[in-house]
């Protein structure tokens, strides 16, 4: 019955010339299943010459048709047009169209398309056909319309480096202070600063150099990578700049520790920024209701440690054992428990008996210690200090003033500072910009530049964020009075010892660190793990040249 | 038919070849990123490495951290779908909000879970201490420092799982289970017999497309335990960054790349055996 | 399934238990963005306390951020631009070839994406620099495309695997070219597919470090380089760097919402099907 329905309609359709009149309209019936379609369209091809003469609106002939269309129309069914059922099965559906639509399937298509966006009317109730406007909206190809919406986007592309002088460093309060100051301090010198964490821009400075470019021109160095980088070649030496330029800006008047650590192999490679340290901080109100003294040896640092922990709130103590914190941790009982890390030709010392002892006197201090330390760097040991999870520990110069910011802690005034037990020879290390042997710019111009941006009110400036290298700011009794850690500094300056000047002293530590924290953790005997380091180093630095 | 190939294939071939072919290349080197030319050494660094106890140390780091939290993200992933399948309301918003840790950048995903299992001060010490519950060593003692990046994988990427299991039980046919149900199925059972089944293919590929990433597991190892305590939790993929970024070994750095591709690329053709002999199409 | 509403509200009180749990760490990131450090990071964890927007102010206005944003927008949809259109020809293409190894071919690109990235970061570095486009949008585009390539062929491929070939016989038979079959018949029906792999590229490309780290400069910098700028070295900076983590979330929310309803539908009848 329904099939009847469909067929009268469909046939009515074709026959009465709905296609001639409109080629381009589709129809789609749906509801009323599709077997009998093909057989349609043959009998309507097949009886159209003997009905021509009732149906003068249908006009074509056979010949002009494509052999495998319908004669007269299509019937055919297309599942995109039908509904799916509440169970999401579909339903049947059948496209009704003129002929003419073969020759021009591509636009078809496309307005099949569109007609399908549009909702559906009474797909509810079966049998009703439902006549959808033909809209041909030629849209442009897909890859050209999103080619078309990017490039504005990418044609706003800035140019390639140019003028502007180009610096990569660390980020730290103190380095964004004189980024800032870099920008200032010629006139028609444009210096663009790129800042971040240590180990990216040390990535990104040894691409850079390693592959000669012309586009970093000065660089932010500690001793450790300064070292690196000039037995590499990759630094200019700035000897003569220093020289000739000495008395314009008061050079004379920075300290000597700071000149030395920037200079590698008699040569002076970096202008100094600051020269950091290692303060023993511990809670002054905590020691004083314990009737506690500052240690004057390991031994008492670890008894202090001790008779203050109280887990899981409060810990003893707080060490900072991730990667390359290792060993500024262990700089001063390395020196002072240890003999050192190395002797002079560069032979493994960390590993002898003294060495082993330093190592277990971490490890027995890693009992009272906040947990996670393995897993820690400055940072996480600041919060513990200023949070009050830890009663002591060894703090750099540059967090002091971190520790009276009631923003930032909440043991404000309560830190005290002072030297770290058995004589220090804890660790010092220098900040410093140092100008690449490869820059594109004129170096006398850059050495300028970075001797301005350090001149004596700056460093005033930046005093609270880094321990300055000119004696004349350093030493002021206003600032040493102003900031209550300073004296400390002072005193730490004096007795603290740098890391070895070996060039390959990074990546040696990485050997050493590793096996460090491994005996530290109790994941191998302390004697053991020294030992395996002292072997892989051995066979690291045997390898570089060393040991002929 | 190969036409409609040649602008991707031009990309790739400009754009990935010459630096994979670079990256084999320099892994036949002696390349020290301090300076001083490459020098040819063969196979040199494949055989250290292969001799290198950390490197399968590490290799079962991987497969253990990997392993677990794929398993357990299964699990979730899989009890999540089922119940946002059977829930009717709010169906959209749950699957949207539990979608975003899969979103979030991986790096800021990380920093968000340090300050979760930091020590002491993180969100989890914090309220344990203040319940007065003693916390565990999160990221300091080696088993649970494997735990907290099996979570913390979890967190990152289940959400993942859960989407594609339940866009998988959205294609199902809810009449198979109506037909378990009559014939006196209960839920165990239905689940059991009729879902897990139908869902094996789904469940293969989800499956390896997560072992496929285990050896891209970095961000979440760098910034919270960066492989400590000592080598307790370290990968594949951390040793290869120590080995080419802080001992500047590339050379030896590229090799381990290339066996880890050798690995992965072996892996894959395990899985689609295992699909062929199945007579399944899964990809 | 049961559907009767005694099961309906433990259920959702079960997933709405979940879903918070999951977002914990997402929350909590936002509460130390609007926290002095003093109070973010206290025991027992501060949750009154006065809030501040000074470091979402510093971030956005002060530091620059919103320029990050652009780039880090930039780069995503020229990725979407060129990635999934190329990707989407080929994945046509592989598809509909009855190659015996196509299969193989494919799931090398796919071995390939998981090279060690670090690695290629050389490389990717030195013909940057030779192509003198270090600091442009051009080479970071380039550089996730291809990356991303692969895994855009391979999803699309799955897609177009689902979509019956008699439909591109028919418009064949109806006098179609090849281009025009797929141009206008097969393209428009795995729409939902397109959705989903525009999301998971724009995914990549926005939130990708080390590329970025390597290959763009000051000028274009994106948001995920820049958060990391401000990883560590002064507890402030953690302030900064959630507010900054909280405000690369949004577009991308927006992103997976607007999405949304074609990422199940695409998953549905596309990649994951048995």
């Amino acid at each position: 019955m329904l099939v009847h329905l469909m067929q009268n309609q469909a046939a009515s359709l074709i026959l009465e010339g709905v296609f001639e009149a409109f080629p381009k309209l589709k129809i789609v019936l749906i509801e009323g299943g599709f077997a009998w379609a093909p057989s349609l369209g043959w009998r309507l091809d097949a009886r159209w010459a003997k009905i021509r003469d009732e149906v003068p609106q249908a006009k074509q002939s056979r010949a002009n048709c494509a052999p495998s269309s319908g004669l007269l129309g299509r019937v055919e069914p297309d599942h995109r047009f039908a509904p799916r059922n509440d169970r999401g099965i579909r339903r049947s559906a059948l496209l009704v169209r003129g002929r003419a639509m073969t020759a021009q399937l591509g636009q078809a298509a496309d307005s099949c398309k569109s007609s399908r966006e549009k909702p559906f009317h009474n797909n509810g109730n079966g049998g009703k056909e439902t006549v959808m406007p033909h809209a041909i909206g030629r849209r442009h190809l897909f890859a050209t319309a999103a080619v078309g919406l990017a490039a504005p986007a990418i044609l706003r592309r800035a140019h390639a480096a140019d003028a502007a002088v180009q610096l990569i460093s660390h980020r730290y309060p103190g380095l964004e202070y004189y980024a800032d100051k870099l920008k200032s301090a010629l006139p028609n010198v444009a210096v663009d600063t790129r800042l971040m964490q240590a180990p990216d821009a040390i990535q990104l400075q040894r691409l850079a150099l390693s592959s000669g470019s012309s586009q970093l021109d000065i660089l932010w160095a500690n001793s450790i990578t300064l070292a690196s980088y000039a037995k590499s070649g990759w630094l200019e030496p700035l000897d003569d700049l220093w020289a000739k330029h000495k008395d314009e800006f008061n050079l004379g008047d920075y300290n000597q520790g700071s000149v030395a650590g920037c200079s590698y192999d008699g040569h002076i490679y970096g202008m100094p920024l600051t020269t950091n340290t290692m303060l023993y901080a511990y809670r002054s109100d905590l020691y004083d209701e314990k009737g506690l003294q500052p240690a004057k040896t390991w031994e008492d640092y670890i008894a202090n440690a001790k008779a203050l922990n109280s887990p899981p709130r409060r810990y003893g103590v707080v060490l900072a054992l991730k990667s390359d914190m290792v060993n500024n941790e262990m700089q001063s009982v390395m020196n002072t428990v240890g003999d050192g890390w190395f002797d002079k030709d560069w032979r493994p010392t960390f590993n002898d008996e003294r060495g082993v002892k330093a190592v277990e006197t971490i490890k027995r201090l890693a009992q009272y210690c906040v947990p996670g330390f393995t897993a820690v760097h400055n940072d996480e040991h600041t919060v513990d200090m200023s949070q009050d999870i830890a009663a002591q520990g060894q703090q750099w110069a540059t967090r002091c003033a971190t520790m009276d910011n009631p923003e930032k802690s909440r043991v404000v005034g309560k830190i005290k500072w002072t030297v770290m037990p058995d004589g220090g020879k804890q660790v010092m290390i220098s900040d410093t910009y140092c100008i690449s042997r490869f820059a594109g710019k004129d170096k006398d111009m850059l050495f300028r530049l970075l001797a301005s941006a350090l001149r004596e009110e700056n460093q005033r400036g930046g005093a609270a964020l880094m321990t300055p290298p000119r004696n004349a700011v350093l030493n002021d009794p206003a600032l040493q009075a102003k900031y209550r850690w300073y004296p400390a500094v002072s005193q730490c300056l004096a007795i603290g010892k740098p890391l070895p000047a070996l060039a390959e002293f990074s990546e040696a530590s990485e050997i050493i660190n590793k096996r460090i924290v491994q005996a530290v953790v109790g994941q191998m005997e302390t004697k053991a793990a020294l030992d395996a380091a002292a072997t892989e180093v051995q066979a690291m630095l045997a390898q570089r040249g060393y040991y002929k | 038919m190969w036409l409609f190939m040649v602008p991707s294939l031009a990309v790739m071939t400009v754009v990935l070849v010459y630096p994979l072919a670079s990256a084999i290349y320099y892994s036949f080197l002696r390349y020290y990123l301090g300076g001083g030319a490459p020098q040819f050494i063969g196979l040199a660094n494949y055989v250290e490495l292969l001799g290198d106890e950390r490197f399968w140390g590490d290799l079962l780091n991987t497969v253990i951290i990997v392993g677990a939290s794929v398993a357990l993200q299964l699990v979730m992933g899989m009890a999540l779908a089922l119940a946002l399948y059977a829930a009717t309301r709010g169906v959209r918003l749950i699957s949207l909000l539990n979608f975003l840790p899969n979103v979030v950048t991986p790096v800021v995903g990380a920093i968000f879970l340090k300050w979760i299992f930091i020590g002491r001060f993180g969100l989890l010490d914090a309220t344990l201490i203040s319940l007065d519950i003693f916390p565990p060593n999160w990221l300091g003692d080696p088993v649970w420092a494997k735990i907290t990046l099996i979570l913390a994988d979890t967190w990152k990427f289940m959400p993942f799982l859960m989407l594609v299991l339940y866009a998988g039980l959205q294609a199902f046919d809810i009449q198979l289970l109506e037909a378990a149900s009559i014939d006196g199925a209960n839920a165990w059972q239905r689940l059991r017999y009729v879902i897990l089944p139908m869902m094996k293919p789904l469940i293969l590929f989800v499956v390896s497309i997560r072992a496929m990433d285990a050896f891209r597991f970095f961000d979440l190892v760098y910034v919270l335990t960066n492989g400590g305590p000592g080598t307790a939790t370290e990968t594949v993929t951390l040793y290869t960054y120590q080995i080419g970024f802080r001992m500047l070994e590339v050379g030896k750095a590229s090799a381990l790349g290339v066996i880890t591709l050798i690995i992965v690329a072996a892996m894959i053709a395990g899985l689609i055996l295992l699909m062929q002999r199945r007579g399944r199409e899964a990809f | 399934m049961n559907r009767r509403a005694s099961f309906q509200v433990p259920l959702l009180i079960a997933l709405g238990v979940f879903t918070l749990i999951n977002l914990i760490p997402i929350l909590w990131g936002f509460l130390i963005s609007i926290r002095q450090p003093a109070d973010a990071f206290a025991i027992p964890p501060k949750l009154i306390f006065d809030p501040t927007l000074i470091f979402h102010y510093q971030v956005w206005i002060e530091r620059g951020f919103l320029g990050f944003l652009l780039n880090s927008l930039i780069i995503a949809t020229g990725t979407i631009c060129i990635s999934v259109p190329i990707g989407t020809l080929a994945a046509y293409g592989l598809a509909r070839t009855h190659a015996r190894h196509s299969r193989s071919l494919l799931f090398g690109l796919l071995a390939v994406r998981m090279f060690p990235q670090i690695l290629l970061a050389i490389p990717f570095f030195v013909m940057a620099r030779t192509l003198n486009l270090i600091d442009s949008y051009w080479m970071m585009i380039l550089a996730m495309v291809a990356i991303n390539q692969p895994f855009t062929v391979w999803l699309m491929r799955s897609f177009f695997m689902d979509v019956p070939v008699e439909l591109d016989e028919a418009a064949l038979i109806d006098g179609c070219n090849r281009w025009q079959a797929f141009r206008l018949i097969v393209l428009p029906t795995v729409r939902p597919g397109l959705a989903v792999t525009a999301l998971f590229s724009a995914l990549l490309a926005y939130n990708e470090f080390l590329f970025a780290l390597i290959l763009t400069g000051s000028r274009t910098k994106t948001l995920p380089v820049a958060i990391a700028e401000y990883g560590g070295e002064d507890i402030s900076y953690w302030s900064l760097s959630a507010a900054g983590a909280i405000g690369i979330m949004l577009p991308v929310v927006l992103f997976t919402i607007a999405v949304q309803r074609n990422l199940i539908r695409g998953l549905t009848f596309g990649a994951v099907k048995g």
